[in-house]
């Protein structure tokens, strides 16, 4: 008995079997040493063109986002368990991403993790993404009308795919508003 | 069914505790989006399908939850904690747990 999820990915495996090579590495499973060692040239493509995209992208993302921060200035956040004696309800809410490294520093980190110390990649990458998922938090609190968030968590998680790995940022807190008693 | 990450619903009284409720889902991605977060993957940065998958599971979750407190006839569920964790390759388990609470009516202020 076959499904229809073995049925697409015997497509899946005929499609790559007509690929080059290196392609049918990457998809392989094989780890990122066999795919550099035997295709130095086109990873070392791939992985300059991705790393050239991905800075690009990241100044583009923090531009982003610190316009967005500054319109979510007037949402107070705190870590309070208490939401204050004139709050009116409250309700949960949260946001969350999920980034990954390109190509490129996957493999820079490969290499660093040989050395240990701080992994500076991979701190940019989970400040990047914490900061996403808190703005996304805010946003959220602003759509459904709260002016407050508290208790707010932050917890995160790796997520592996089949081919990459990334990371989930989550920020969750509950967001009050108040009736506006002096 | 009102939900908070607080000890108390604002604007209202929790009469008695019902103890601890939970919901958790654990999804798979299907492979057409792995294969377009492999081609993200080169490049870096968010990958939209899996966030959304996990906002989806999230919510899954949180409603599986909300159906456990819902037996125990509760009125709302207070200090919810949310959790992820990664099972295997290409699958999470998302998780929301808190303690389901007796409210008193809402005019009794």
């Amino acid at each position: 008995m076959i499904d229809s999820s073995d049925r697409f990915s015997d497509g899946l495996r005929k499609a790559l079997a007509q690929a080059p090579d290196w392609v049918q590495n990457l998809f392989g499973g094989s780890s990122v040493w066999d795919v550099v060692s035997t295709n130095g040239l086109q990873t070392i493509a791939i992985g300059v063109v991705g790393w050239t995209i991905a800075t690009l992208f990241e100044r583009r993302h923090a531009a982003y986002m610190n316009k967005r921060e500054k319109l979510l200035e007037d949402i107070s956040v705190s870590t309070n368990k208490e939401a204050g004696d004139d709050a009116e309800s409250g309700v949960m809410i949260y946001g969350s991403v999920v980034v990954a490294h390109d190509f490129f520093r996957t493999l820079v980190i490969q290499f660093r993790k040989i050395i240990g110390g701080n992994i500076k990649a991979y701190e940019r990458l989970v400040a990047r993404g914490r900061r996403e998922a808190f703005i996304r938090m805010r946003e959220d609190a602003r759509l459904r009308g709260f002016d407050s968030v508290v208790n707010v968590r932050f917890t995160g998680s790796h997520v592996s795919g089949r081919f990459i790995s990334a990371v989930e940022m989550v920020a969750y807190g509950t967001g009050i508003k108040s009736c506006g008693l002096q | 069914m009102i939900v908070t990450n607080i000890e108390k619903i604002p604007g209202r009284t929790i009469t008695g505790e019902l103890g601890l409720v939970q919901g958790s889902t654990v999804r798979g991605k299907h492979i057409g989006k792995d294969i377009a977060a492999f081609f993200k993957g080169i490049i870096g940065g968010e990958i939209k399908g899996y966030s959304d998958l996990l906002v989806e599971g999230r919510e899954e979750a949180i409603e599986r939850m909300r159906e456990d407190a819902k037996k125990l006839q509760a009125d709302a569920i207070v200090n919810v904690r949310i959790t992820t964790s990664s099972i295997t390759g290409g699958a999470v388990e998302l998780m929301a747990y808190g303690t389901a609470v007796k409210l008193a009516p809402a005019d009794n202020l």
